[in-house]
């Protein structure tokens, strides 16, 4: 590009520096090693008619900014239209911005800036991308960054979607990596030094699963390739309360070890009613063990689901629909 | 349609607790109690005349059909002296009575025998005896007096109560005329205001009603000791109290509850020693909070229940201590081993060696955990856990199956449960119990329950977040669930539809338009319940009705079953389809009963507790 000598040292120095640093005119005084105006003006006006420099304002001062020399290239090779909608995209930064914005600002006709849009999509400088938050809408950005978390939702989120099935898949992970420390015997086979019927930490045990164990389980178990803050897990956590699954331990922050009750859904602690494990539990202490009435916590290994055509049914809400 | 089934069929829409309490009478009791039972339901009370009119039942009948649901306990009188009137009114402790019937005879026969059974379901048949009369019907003196040491166990432990004229009257009218009573004895002063004047004969009225019925619960009225023996006295009245077996109920829904929280042992030990204070526990029902106006604010109400719980604290009558525990847990258990301290030493040579000069027949155990269910996840923590050892607690005896060092190491699980604490430690080794609190926890829990398996884990997820937040919009909780936004509306709907949840309107215009407002959703505990209490009376009724259907609808046979010529022969006079279709009948029945009973479980929780 031909550039005379004071704009080309000029340029120089500004790109040696952070490419979003910005400049007072003073600076650029310091960098041409001159005190006169009308120098720095005429390499500064010859910088921005070839799109080397932008002028940015920054509170009620005016300031300069370089642009490398590729950037500049590409927008030297767009068309007007073109170059101002590819700025505006750029000043939205990894928010992107909305193409009705983008024609409000702008100014121009729809037909341009879908025109514009397709062309500058075409050659890659943009991207289309889908917002969380309004899933409806046409967001563009500038196609090397990354979406913000605002607009990707969050690591819950693929292709702007709740991605449910990784979410129920870390909190079984979660569950089972807080009851292998809630419980000393739960997932194990029953062995003679270990009641059967019950084997539980003393009051005193301070083992149990605490937040940042958590996070570095996840991080270290290679589970997902999705960063997790603590944030995260801690939601997670959350979901698991509602759930009834684990329960928070008192006077302990952040320390959570799962309820029984979870343990049992998931089928196990209930070794002792199998035939097989008869030598790990005496007969008497069996039979007092098993359920003598009907609870609704033992439920689910009463109900008989093939009773729907029983002449007798009665719904549970039969009341309201009476 | 007779007068009678017209007044049955309204019933039905009337309450629910109308609906099953008819049905229920009529299964027991007949038509007429049932017409009768469902109309002073509706009217409050009546005089027999009026309840003739109404049902259009000869007087005579009437008559005849009030004395017998006033002796089994399922109608109060009421003599009124101004107009010499004499009033009938609904009691529904004789009808839940019934209701209770078959569990509350197999309680007493586990607990305490076979005749004790057969007493306490004469009892319940005829509402109230006179122990004379009932031990006439034993000629030999060894069984009859083997029936008076069986009454007087069950009377010492409040099984059975002695009967009293108060018994039979309600409670309201007896509160107006004891304070009626003291209201005119208190003349009106000029020092005094009369809101003071009120509020004092209250309190006086209150304390008169109290000794009134304290008087005639007074046990030793009915105990004669002769001859150095504790006897009953033959002319007392008894009937079977169903107040005490409420208390066994609450004691099972504990027991269940901490089953589930904590695990088997633990539930085991908390059995022992709820049964240790049972006798004494709180009752669940007094009479001030059944007179209405006497109790009126959620407050007061609430420190009146605290304030008995409070005193039976302090006078020690529901506090145990470990020795309590032992002297009720049955021998079988085995709590050896059930109370494991984690050993995180591994690395440390020196403190292992500790570990094992201080337990004596210590010996560490490897643990491998089985392979993951989840596939290559593997948490690393797991897999040093192969290295670790457990260590016996030291400070627990384990060579002894039911060491108190255990029994007190399972009670501290049960006062340390963060959600629920079944125990509280009043000071080193005595424990109290919470009952209360325990209930309201208990409350929460069986409802959450019944959420997730009648409405699936998302609604209880949902549930539970809003009872976290309080109250919230959909997002706000699409968000913290981390449930796509057309799962949480879809399962708000469901909890609406049943009541779990209200809706709150927030208008954001002044002409409040729909298209602007946004909905917050709340859980309120007390509609909920009750909606749920409803829905578990009706259906309860519906399945009562259904036995009672298809009865009616086979009758013939059944009938012929009856007859005096086929009993013990329908093998030979029966066809077989007739045989089969009996059998069905049988099984049907017994089906039908077996639901019932589930709902009534339930409604223990929400109806009696």
């Amino acid at each position: 590009m031909d550039l005379s000598e004071n704009a080309k040292l000029l340029h120089s120095r500004m790109v040696a520096l952070p490419s979003s640093t910005l400049f007072g005119q003073e600076d650029l005084q310091k960098f041409l090693n001159t005190t006169k105006s009308a120098d720095l003006l005429e390499a500064a006006q010859e910088l921005i008619n070839k799109k080397l420099l932008k002028l940015v304002k920054q509170g009620d001062e005016l300031k300069f900014q370089a642009t490398s020399m590729s950037e500049a290239s590409k927008i030297t090779s767009m068309s007007e239209d073109e170059a101002m909608i590819y700025s505006y995209i750029e000043a939205s930064g990894r928010e992107g911005i909305w193409t009705k914005t983008l024609k409000a600002k702008t100014n121009l006709h729809q037909h341009i800036v879908v025109r514009c849009l397709k062309s500058l999509e075409g050659q890659r400088y943009i991207k289309s991308i889908k917002s969380v938050k309004h899933p409806t809408r046409k967001i563009y950005m500038l196609y090397n960054l990354q979406p913000s978390i605002e607009v990707t939702g969050g690591p819950w989120f693929t292709d702007s979607e709740l991605d449910t099935e990784f979410i129920d898949s870390l909190l079984k992970v979660v569950w089972r990596f807080i009851a292998s420390k809630s419980y000393p015997t739960v997932f194990q086979a029953p062995s003679p030094n270990v009641n059967i019927v019950q084997a539980s930490f003393p009051t005193t045990h301070n083992g149990f699963a605490s937040l940042s164990s958590i996070v570095d389980f996840i991080a270290n178990a290679n589970i997902t390739t999705v960063d997790l803050a603590i944030n995260d897990v801690r939601s997670l956590c959350e979901v698991l309360v509602y759930d009834d699954k684990i329960e928070p331990i008192e006077h302990m922050i952040d320390s959570y070890k799962v309820t029984w009750s979870s343990i049992l859904e998931a089928g196990y602690g209930r070794d002792y009613e199998n035939p097989s494990n008869e030598a790990f539990v005496s007969p008497k202490l069996k039979s007092l063990a098993a359920p003598k009435h009907f609870s609704i916590f033992d439920s689910y290994s009463v109900i008989d689901s093939a009773l729907a055509d029983d002449k007798d049914l009665v719904y549970f809400d039969s009341w309201i629909y009476e | 349609m007779s007068v009678e089934a017209e007044i049955l069929r309204f019933s039905k829409s009337q309450s629910t607790k109308s609906n099953l309490y008819t049905t229920v009478a009529k299964t027991h009791l007949g038509e007429v109690a049932a017409v009768v039972i469902s109309i002073l339901i509706s009217y409050g009370r009546l005089t027999a005349k009026d309840i003739s009119q109404r049902s259009k039942i000869q007087l005579k009948l009437v008559k005849l059909t009030l004395v017998s649901l006033i002796q089994l306990n399922c109608i109060y009188y009421w003599h009124d002296k101004t107009s010499n009137n004499v009033y009938y009114s609904f009691n529904e402790r004789g009808i839940l009575m019934l209701l209770h019937s078959g569990e509350i005879i197999v309680h007493i026969k586990n607990k305490f025998g076979e005749e004790a059974a057969e007493l306490t379901q004469h009892l319940i048949e005829f509402g109230n005896i006179k122990i004379e009369d009932y031990l006439i019907n034993f000629k030999d003196e060894e069984s009859k007096y083997k029936r008076e040491s069986i009454i007087t166990t069950l009377f010492t432990q409040k099984w059975l109560i002695g009967v009293s004229k108060v018994d039979f009257n309600p409670i309201e009218d007896l509160w107006m005329t004891v304070y009626e009573e003291v209201l005119r004895n208190t003349p009106r002063s000029t020092t005094m205001s009369e809101a003071k004047r009120i509020a004092e004969v209250k309190e006086e009225a209150k304390q008169k009603l109290s000794k009134l019925i304290e008087n005639s619960r007074d046990v030793k009225q009915h105990i004669v000791i002769k001859d150095g023996l504790k006897r009953m006295n033959p002319s007392t009245i008894i009937r079977f109290n169903l107040d005490r077996f409420e208390k066994h109920l609450r004691t099972r829904c504990f027991v269940d509850f901490s089953r589930f929280k904590i695990g088997v042992l633990s539930s085991m030990v908390y059995e022992a020693a709820l049964t240790a204070i049972e006798d004494n526990s709180p009752d669940m029902r007094h009479f001030f909070l059944e007179v209405t106006g006497l109790l009126n604010d959620p407050d007061e109400r609430r420190e009146f229940t605290n304030s008995i719980e409070n005193k039976l604290v302090d006078d020690k009558k529901i506090t145990f201590t470990l020795k309590d525990v032992l002297k009720y847990l049955p021998k079988e258990v085995d709590l050896r081993n059930s109370i494991l301290s984690h050993n995180f030493l591994k690395p440390n040579p020196i403190s292992k060696k500790r570990v094992n000069s201080d337990s004596e027949d210590q010996a560490p155990k490897k643990i491998k955990l089985e392979p993951d269910s989840e596939g290559q996840i593997q948490s690393p923590e797991e897999h040093t856990m192969e290295f670790e050892d457990f260590q016996r607690n030291i400070d627990v005896d384990n060579s002894n199956a039911q060491s108190l060092g255990l029994i007190n190491q399972h009670l501290k699980l049960l006062a340390s449960n963060s959600s629920v604490k079944f125990v509280v430690e009043t000071t080193p080794g005595v424990y109290m119990v919470p009952f209360t609190e325990i209930v309201k926890n208990l409350k929460r829990h069986y409802y959450d329950t019944l959420v997730k398996y009648t409405l699936g884990a998302d609604s209880l997820r949902v549930l539970r977040c809003l009872k976290a937040c309080k109250i919230a919009d959909e997002k706000t909780l699409a968000n913290s669930v981390l449930l796509k936004e057309k799962a949480v509306r879809n399962t708000l709907f469901n909890l609406i539809n049943l009541n779990i949840i209200e809706i709150q309107e927030v208008p954001r215009s002044a002409d409040r338009a729909a298209s602007k407002t946004f909905f917050l959703f709340r859980h309120k505990e007390s509609n909920a319940y009750s909606f749920l209490r409803n829905s578990l009376l009706f259906s309860m009724a519906e399945l009562s009705q259904n036995i009672i259907d298809f009865k009616s609808e086979n009758k013939i046979l059944l009938e012929k079953c009856e007859r005096e010529d086929v009993k013990g022969h329908e093998d030979e006079l029966l066809l077989e389809s007739e045989l089969k279709l009996l059998k069905n009948l049988k099984a049907r029945e017994i089906l039908n009963i077996g639901k019932i009973n589930r709902l009534k479980s339930m409604f223990e929780v929400f109806g009696v507790l």
